[in-house]
């Protein structure tokens, strides 16, 4: 009798466990069986990580836009390959002499993936969220928002006029996509959106979490420009595959195995470490571009690193080659060159106070350290976010380089929400951290630079000579003071040490064309090859 | 010399010599059983390269050579380079050490504590339901997640990790000390020493204690081989033990990072691994049949 | 006998009431900020501070203690911060790809396992058994991420014939393809049970072998074969119900670490990946759920080794 009971109790209570489980199984299968349908072109992209949510105006994370920026949602102008703005959801703008007024004529008939009519108001709530979201962009317009004139027309007014307006919505970070205003106003103020909903060529589908994110062709998508005509982000596009998935394989070898095997068509990252790998064979293309500005970033505002002989001492020791060597992986994937502004940004491109870039004097950093009384109570504490491998790899060889001379180094390698509660709210915890910047139009952009964003670059030098280039209206001018003001960093004031610009590489198989690398993937118009 | 000293005497006497004969029972069925003997050997020799990391090891573990990035092995480098170029022998040496540290580490103090529980929660009735609740709620959720939370809760260091694991080990580790205490705590002699009014704190300590001290042991050399392990999921996962300081995980870790191009990141630091659990775990089986020999 | 089930279904709500402030505690003292982690590297703190305070991070602990727990009674156990659907339906699906592995591992340990033990105590002393003895105590102390490192530095990248990582729906990609994913993390978890089933089933066979019905058996001139399969594929069962069960707790929150070598969506990568992203409610769910499945699978094995050796007394 008791072990029929036995029997019975146990029998209910394993049933009880398998159906919170076995029960799902079937009901999740079918749900995705038409995952994929037969005959339909689909793209398989690798990314090297899994965004956290989709929306590129809140984050100013590289991988969100790399998913949703040009392909689900657009902007008002854009940039071409050779950062010209042209107009995308724009038709036309219109500049008031002193620029203080931007007048944008929006094109007519252009539907969100929802159905709806993009509209003067769906513009206005969405340049305004990112103003105020965007902290450069808010304070390039001085806390300016646009208004609605008519349906078709918005305008925003500034107190002190910029010539830069357009390359700030152009430019990427956080990005100025517009959606309807009723997505914008159902996720309140300050918080995420729950719907992806824009303009673009592929809509929003389906995000299984820690599996992919697919997009689908937007199938009443208005292209604008010629076709065929297409740079950099902006041009005609079309949704040459029905269906995108992004993958999250998580580690190198899944990707090169993966593309290697089809599973995947395109991969966003090629380590250095795996380039051999494909290099040189007909059946892949390796896109790469020069994207990244590496750099360590001093704590200028309490600490060791408030003293300049200490941020000098610093930039004395630091063998740039060594740190991206051990960071990359391959000698072409860097690039060593002094000019705090990238190579391609030929306006801004100077190697004044260069002498004092990669150094690797050793005893001039400890005669330097000495000088600043440093002491073997001290310790210059490195903050690092320990998923960015390259910049943990950097970290310990500067460590190292330092230990080399007698100097006690700490490096801090945290997860990336402590690593970025602690850069921004705890200032007495590090000394310097080490992260990368995307080219940039202007000087200005650069957050290295910023007063107000950790690192604390509160210098009367450089505060206003950045406010002098920003409303010089003469490039010569403007570049002189730039090139003084770069000297002048290298030599006394040391806001960072900049080690080099990296290159990023993708893979992709050759049965895809279209991808390329623009400071980080495009591949919106990705179509296959025998199309 | 009266009668009554010599039987004195001679009544130590025999109680010495069975202290003798057991003792010596324990070391022969030692030296018979081969597991023992094996992992005895496999734990002293981790813990001599422990502890003479600085003689044996060719390199300084932190020692960089860029431009010697993941040399394979031979030459220079005998068991190959990492990602910075240090030597990969030398980190596996020097990785022993925190290995050594925290699994003896963890084995002691979830000895010590698990004890402390275990025993005063059988003695005193009001305490075991709160003391052993509490244990079944730390048991409840499964180690890994529980080392992981409190990893990222306290930091990186391998001070944390010894703490984490710790707080993971003891609960198990009381309720095994608790029921083992139950059983002696029911003999006819504690009850004796009760009413002969012996304080608590000497029955505790010394009757009862010494009596379940055996199946404490063996446990903490279990501990002792999980916490090995445990350690180097942590490093792996990038919770543990932090860089530059070498620890097998760590090293694992990074070897994932490159293990298309470069084998050697995962194969020695893995084989070391595989070692340490193994010879400890069977120093475990051994000493458990010595110890212990109706616990299986 | 029921009222033992009962009384042990009662301790669970202490364990649980424990649990859960225990992981309330832990998560929420972790520092780091899922608010900045939603916002992306270059987030300005007042941008950040604006979504703590919508997402009511800015409440003090207890009140956000209080709040979920009163949730739960009203069925619902909250919601993730990263991912949409609800709380049951998060876990659900990536309990499936976990229990999928779980299976994979079992299939294999016992397949592999069993034959080997038996055939280890048929050749009892000889070459055999100590080779089969000894492999089964190097499968018992291989940690499961060092077999999954090692399986697929040999099976993908250096012979190429599976797959390194990844995960396929059987909906989408049909059961070969499944299977093939889930091999090398089937096998890297289910290497240490193993391990466990060769030494059971071996000493249970032992035991067997030596019994009285068996050499009357032999004396009477059943043969071997017949005896063997009844008697000794009962007592193997034994053994095998305890290796499942113990894998399956195991499973649910060991295999975090080969979740994360083999990428797979399951229980265990949910867990880590909400920890490092600190998202909440999903560790507070997560574990919570895992450790009353943990507690109950314990309950559900007495129950079963009292029906299948009536020697265990309940308590």
């Amino acid at each position: 009798m008791k072990r029929t009971l036995a029997l019975l109790l146990a029998c209910v209570l394993c049933v009880c466990c398998l159906a919170g489980c076995g029960g799902g199984s079937d009901s999740a299968a079918n749900g995705s069986e038409t995952a994929r349908s037969g005959g339909a072109a689909v793209l398989n992209i690798a990314l090297d990580g899994e965004p956290g949510n989709l929306d590129c105006v809140m984050s100013s994370d590289d991988i969100i836009s790399e998913v949703v920026y040009g392909s689900v949602f657009e902007k008002l102008v854009a940039f071409t390959a050779e950062d010209q703005v042209i107009c995308e959801l724009a038709e036309s703008y219109d500049v008031n002499e002193d620029h203080t007024v931007y007048t944008y004529h929006l094109r007519q008939g252009v539907r969100f993936h929802n159905g709806e009519e993009m509209t003067a108001d769906d513009v206005v709530a969405s340049m305004n969220r990112w103003i105020d979201n965007a902290d450069n962009a808010n304070s390039l317009v001085g806390g300016a928002h646009f208004e609605k004139v008519d349906d078709a027309t918005v305008q925003i007014t500034m107190e002190t006029g910029t010539l830069y307006l357009n390359e700030m919505i152009a430019g990427l970070g956080q990005q100025a996509a517009i959606m309807p205003a009723s997505v914008i106003e159902a996720a309140g103020e300050g918080d995420l959106v729950s719907e992806y909903i824009g303009t673009g060529p592929y809509a929003f589908d389906e995000w299984r979490a820690d599996q992919y994110i697919r997009l689908v062709a937007n199938a009443g998508y208005q292209p604008y420009g010629e076709e065929g005509d297409y740079s950099g982000w902006g041009g005609h596009k079309t949704a040459y595959y029905d269906e995108v998935y992004f993958y999250f394989p998580g580690d190198t070898a899944t990707v090169v195995d993966g593309i290697r095997t089809g599973e995947f068509d395109v991969a966003n990252t090629l380590k250095g470490d795996d380039y051999p790998v494909f290099e040189g064979n007909d059946d892949y293309t390796i896109f790469s571009a020069e994207t990244e500005l590496q750099m360590l970033i001093f704590n200028k505002s309490q600490g060791v690193g408030a003293d300049p002989l200490v941020r000098q001492a610093v930039q004395a020791v630091i063998n740039s080659n060594d740190l991206l060597y051990a960071a990359m992986g391959n000698e072409d994937f860097y690039k060593l060159y002094s000019s705090y502004m990238f190579q391609s940004s030929a306006n801004w491109y100077t190697e004044a106070g260069g002498a004092c870039y990669n150094q690797n004097d050793p005893d001039a950093a400890r005669a330097l350290f000495d000088q600043a009384g440093w002491t073997d109570d001290d310790v210059f504490r490195i903050l690092v976010n320990s998923d960015a491998t390259d910049y943990y790899a950097e970290a310990q060889v500067i460590q190292e380089e330092l230990r080399g001379i007698g100097i006690n180094c700490e490096v801090l390698a945290y997860d990336s929400a402590t690593y970025s509660t602690t850069r921004n709210t705890k200032p007495e915890a590090w000394d310097a951290f080490i992260t990368g910047f995307g080219p940039k139009v202007l000087p200005n952009m650069n957050l290295f630079l910023s007063a107000s964003w950790a690192g604390w670059c509160d210098d009367a030098r450089i505060q206003s000579d950045l406010a002098a280039i920003a409303a010089e209206s003469d490039l010569e001018t403007a570049r002189q003071i730039w090139s003084d003001l770069q000297a002048y960093m290298y030599e006394e004031y040391v806001p960072v040490v900049k080690f080099g610009t990296t290159e990023r590489s993708g893979v992709c198989t050759s049965e895809v064309e279209g991808v390329f690398m623009k400071e980080r993937m495009v591949w919106v118009n990705a179509h296959p090859v025998s199309e | 010399m009266d009668a009554w000293t010599l039987e004195q005497r001679g009544l130590a006497g025999v109680k010495r010599r069975l202290r003798r004969e057991q003792r010596q029972l324990k070391l022969r069925r030692f030296f018979r059983s081969k597991q023992a003997v094996i992992g005895s050997l496999i734990v002293l020799l981790l813990a001599l390269a422990a502890l003479l990391a600085p003689v044996l090891a060719p390199a300084d573990p932190l020692a960089q050579t860029v431009s010697d990035r993941l040399a394979a092995p031979g030459g220079e480098y005998l068991l190959g380079t990492d990602k910075l170029g240090r030597d990969l022998l030398s980190r596996i040496i020097y990785g022993a050490r925190v290995s050594m540290i925290v699994g003896m580490s963890v084995g002691l103090s979830s000895m010590v504590f698990g004890m402390i529980v275990g025993l005063y929660a059988a003695y005193y009735k009001a305490l075991d339901n709160v003391l052993m609740r509490i244990c079944d709620g730390l048991s409840a959720i499964p180690s890994t997640l529980l080392a992981i939370a409190l990893m990222a809760m306290l930091g990186q260091s391998t001070f944390n990790v010894i703490l984490a694991l710790s707080i993971v080990y003891i609960p198990r580790m009381a309720r095994i000390a608790r029921s083992s205490a139950l059983i002696v705590k029911e003999q006819t002699y504690i009850e004796a020493l009760r009413s002969q009014g012996a304080s608590s704190f000497r029955i505790i300590w010394g009757h009862i204690a010494p009596n379940i001290l055996s199946a404490v042991v063996v446990q903490a050399s279990y501990n002792f081989a999980n916490s090995i392990i445990t350690e180097a999921a942590l490093s792996f996962l990038g919770v543990g033990v932090p860089a530059p300081q070498p620890s097998w995980g760590n090293i694992l870790s990074e070897g994932r990072e490159v293990i298309s191009s470069a084998w050697w990141m995962i194969v020695y630091p893995g084989l070391a691994t595989a070692l340490a659990v193994m010879g400890t775990n069977v120093f475990g089986d051994g000493l458990r049949d010595i110890l212990d020999p109706h616990a299986n | 006998m029921l009222k033992y089930v009962i009384r042990r279904l009662l301790t669970l709500i202490p364990v649980l009431f424990i649990v859960s402030v225990v992981i309330f505690l832990l998560i929420h003292l972790v520092p780091g900020d899922p608010a900045a982690v939603m916002l992306g590297d270059q987030a300005t703190p007042e941008q950040i501070a604006a979504l703590r305070e919508t997402l009511g991070l800015n409440e003090p602990l207890v009140l956000q203690y209080v709040h979920w727990v009163r949730d739960i009674f009203h069925g619902d156990l909250g919601t993730s911060l990263f991912m949409s659907g609800t709380m049951w339906e998060i876990i659900r699906s990536h309990m499936i790809p976990t229990v999928q592995q779980t299976l994979v591992a079992i299939a294999f340990a016992t397949i592999v396992g069993v034959p080997l033990g038996m055939l280890a105590a048929v050749k009892r002393s000889r070459a055999a058994d100590q080779v089969i003895s000894a492999f089964s105590i190097i499968g018992v102390s291989m940690p499961s991420f060092l077999m999954g490192l090692g399986l697929v530095l040999l099976f993908s990248v250096k012979l190429g014939w599976l797959p390194s990582s990844g995960y396929k729906e059987i909906g989408a990609y049909g059961w070969g393809t499944h299977i093939r994913y889930l091999l090398l993390p089937g096998i890297a978890l289910g290497f240490i049970e193993m391990g466990l089933i060769i030494r059971m089933t071996r000493s249970s066979m032992l035991e067997i072998l030596g019994a009285d019905y068996m050499r009357m058996a032999k004396a009477k001139g059943v043969s071997r074969f017949r005896m063997f399969a009844r008697h000794a594929m009962k007592n193997a069962l034994v053994g095998i119900v305890t290796v499942v069960g113990l894998a399956f707790i195991s499973c649910l929150g060991g295999a975090a670490v080969t979740e994360t070598i083999f990428n797979i969506p399951g229980i265990g990568k949910l867990t880590l990946n909400a920890v490092m992203r600190r998202d909440y409610e999903v560790v507070q769910a997560v574990v919570l759920v895992v450790s009353l499945l943990n507690v109950l699978c314990t309950l559900v094995l007495d129950l079963l080794y009292g029906l299948i050796d009536p020697r265990v007394r309940m308590e």
